[in-house]
């Protein structure tokens, strides 16, 4: 085919060139008109394809480790969709009413109900599409004789609609070189999955599977989140000299994973993984990551099943217990209306950013909050626990959670139940309100983390919805510059340690600039820790000191993306290009 | 609670309460369809939203029953009190 390029996500680093292989032959229905005596025929077809699949299901089902009870739901799930009267006789009728081949009725039918599925309001529901089409795609496979295996040693590079948990399991992923999918985001099975075989992952490539065929060679770049279809000589060669030093430097790089960060001077700075559901925690420990920087959990409150204390319980301990004697930081729920499950019955807010989210939300309503705390105090005395509060712009909100928590600690030490007293409790500076009374919250809290991203938002006054204004976003904006040195020596002038938990901390150019203004701690997915720390190992934090000095002292934001992009390149050579970075958009 | 078992001519008709926390999802939507199958008996659920085969887990869920629905359990055939009798007493163990 033509050379082309597809842009998605990056999701796990590295690169890869081999040929497609797709993982459902999409897009490729058998259409065939039959004749009314084979009716019955078709229907025991399709009656088999679904004992199959549900055999198949059962298989992956075994597979799924002790530990992922998410999965097993959503395979269980699955297998009853199989065999779902409404999906096989809507099917069937199909059949027998149009004289239609199994596959083809099967396919309108999934339509059908997908589209009834895509329409609801609910999002949790809107989401069960997912397993209809994945239930789906499996039935449509079978009819057509089944699935085509994998062959271990093949230099695959395997594209999907999506992959769902059961294609984890039962498939042998020994050949794969990389994973591409049209759906999903950096929390999908696919990016967890791609980061534990170590092999890069892209998703979000929508026009990929209309654009590409079995065998077509590509090339994988996960590091620049883009998918080279079609490529020519020099592509090849560039890359599989980049695929080579690539896989040099990560093995150098992971080698050292567990080592300390010290910058050449001698400056420890900790370098933590940000989470958000338990089973990361292998992956965390794995990244030689030195604890949870940030755990969010807002994930088992946006179902539409408020999470009780048991489950909160049973979560974050798990997450604790994993993690033990490191410190996990919990940031507590950071939704806002318009996100929260349907047991709130959302209000529709016109401009939710600057609505009832965060702690905003969480003193609103008083008792989901009380019952994430209480479960975070209780898990205090089984680990290493600390949390933080999202949102915050007033000092009365810190000064109200504590009041919450000496509550709390009456009603729990009434009942003797075990629990800890007090936990360090952090704010995170994500608002301008924030950044101006810094001093006064220092006072207050026992340390800060920044959360950037919202930060340059609300600095700048740009809605992250909005592509218009897009091109405001500048992490190297005085404004944000000023604000990141302001947070900081505010912090250290009470004595309290700063984490920064956004993008920039895992950006290079990012990093070094903190770095040189002192932060403490920085935290990111847990792919990018062994990179984080092996480019602080490289770097001197004096002459880090330095740099920031002069990019705080520059009011030309050009000319402060020149500084660093020298810097850094002095003191990383040819190994800056394997970080990915967001701030510097033009790096030739 | 089985008492309010009433004889109409289009089978035994069950009202009830859905007491389940958060309404039905997919768990408890793919159980109840499991349960449904062991029976012989048609039976539906019908709510202010519609009606829906208790057989298929697609149809409960496309209900999206939320915590507090009214809901009536319909039940024909050879089996359907005993039908009945199942599914409410586990659309009642959902509370907690």
């Amino acid at each position: 085919m033509a050379r082309a390029l597809f842009y998605g996500t990056a999701v796990s680093p590295g690169y890869a060139i081999g040929s497609v292989h797709l993982l459902h032959a999409a897009g490729m229905v058998e259409k065939r008109r039959i004749a009314p005596r084979q009716v019955a025929r078709e229907q025991q077809r399709l009656q088999a394809a679904s004992e199959a699949v549900r055999e198949a299901l059962r298989e992956a089902m075994g597979k799924v480790p002790e530990d992922l009870a998410e999965y097993r739901e959503v395979i269980a799930a699955q297998m009853e969709l199989a065999r779902d009267p409404k999906l096989l006789e809507s099917a069937s009728r199909k059949v027998e009413s149009d004289l239609i081949c199994a596959s083809w009725a099967l396919d309108e039918t999934v339509n059908q109900l997908c589209a009834l599925f895509d329409k609801m309001e609910d999002p949790y529901l809107r989401d069960r599409a997912q397993d209809i089409r994945a239930v789906g795609l499996r039935l449509r496979e079978s009819l057509q004789g089944g699935r085509a295996a994998v062959a271990p040693g093949d230099a695959c590079v395997l594209v999907a609609e999506d992959l769902s948990p059961a294609d984890v399991m039962d498939m042998d992923f020994s050949g794969v070189q990389a994973l591409v999918t049209a759906q999903g985001g950096p929390t999908s099975h696919t990016a967890i999955l791609a980061r534990g075989l170590r092999i890069p992952a892209l998703v979000g490539l929508p026009d990929v599977l209309g654009a590409v065929r079995e065998g077509d060679a590509v090339i994988v770049d996960g590091v620049g989140g883009v998918l080279l279809a079609g490529p020519e000589n020099d592509d090849l060669s560039r890359y599989s000299g980049l695929r080579e030093e690539y896989t040099a430097w990560e093995t150098r790089v992971r080698a050292a994973a567990h080592w300390p960060a010290d910058t050449r001077d001698g400056v420890r700075v900790s370098v933590q993984a940000n989470m958000e559901r338990p089973e990361e925690a292998t992956e965390m420990r794995e990244s030689g990551a030195d604890g949870v920087g940030l755990y969010r959990t807002e994930f088992s409150f946006l179902r539409n099943v408020l999470p009780g204390e048991r489950e909160l319980l049973e979560e974050y301990g798990a997450v604790v217990r994993k993690v033990a004697p490191a410190r996990v930081v919990f940031r507590t729920l950071d939704v806002g209306a318009d996100k929260m499950m349907r047991a709130q019955s959302g209000v529709k807010e016109p401009n939710p950013a600057l609505g009832l989210r965060g702690i905003r939300f969480c003193l609103r309503h008083r008792h989901i909050f009380r019952t994430q705390l209480r479960s975070l105090m209780r898990v205090g005395v089984a680990g290493n626990v600390a949390l933080m509060l999202p949102m915050i712009s007033t000092l009365d909100e810190l000064l109200t959670v504590r009041d919450i928590m000496r509550d709390l600690h009456g009603e729990l030490a009434a009942r003797r139940i075990p629990h800890a007293e007090t936990l360090p409790l952090g704010v995170m500076i994500e608002t301008p309100a924030a950044v101006m009374i810094a001093d006064a919250l220092a006072r207050e809290c026992d340390f800060f983390s920044i959360g950037t991203n919202d930060l340059i938002h609300y600095l700048l006054a740009i809605d992250r919805n909005n592509h218009q204004v897009a091109y405001l976003n500048e992490a190297l904006h005085p404004a944000v510059v000023r604000s990141l040195k302001r947070i900081i020596d505010s912090a250290h002038r009470e004595g309290i340690w700063v984490s920064v938990c956004g993008e920039l901390a895992s950006d290079p150019y990012g990093l070094a600039l903190l770095l040189g203004m002192g932060v403490d701690a920085v935290s990111a997915s847990p792919r990018f820790v062994p990179g984080m720390k092996h480019m602080l190992r490289r770097l001197d934090a004096a002459t880090c000191m330095d740099l920031a000095y002069n990019v705080l002292m520059s009011a030309d934001i050009s000319a402060s993306q020149r500084m660093v992009r020298e810097r850094l390149q002095e003191s990383l050579g040819s190994e800056l290009a394997f970080h990915t970075t967001s701030i510097l958009h033009s790096h030739e | 609670m089985h008492d309010a078992i009433a004889e109409t001519a289009e089978g035994l008709k069950l009202p009830l309460i859905l007491r389940a926390r958060g309404g039905l999802h997919a768990r408890p939507a793919a159980k109840l369809a499991q349960e449904a199958q062991r029976f012989a008996a048609d039976i539906r659920i019908e709510s202010e939203n519609g009606q829906a085969d208790a057989k298929s887990m697609l149809d409960v869920l496309s209900l999206a029953l939320s915590q507090d629905a009214a809901l009536t359990l319909t039940a024909s055939g050879p089996d359907a009190r005993a039908a009945l009798e199942e599914l409410a007493d586990y659309l009642d163990s959902l509370r907690d």
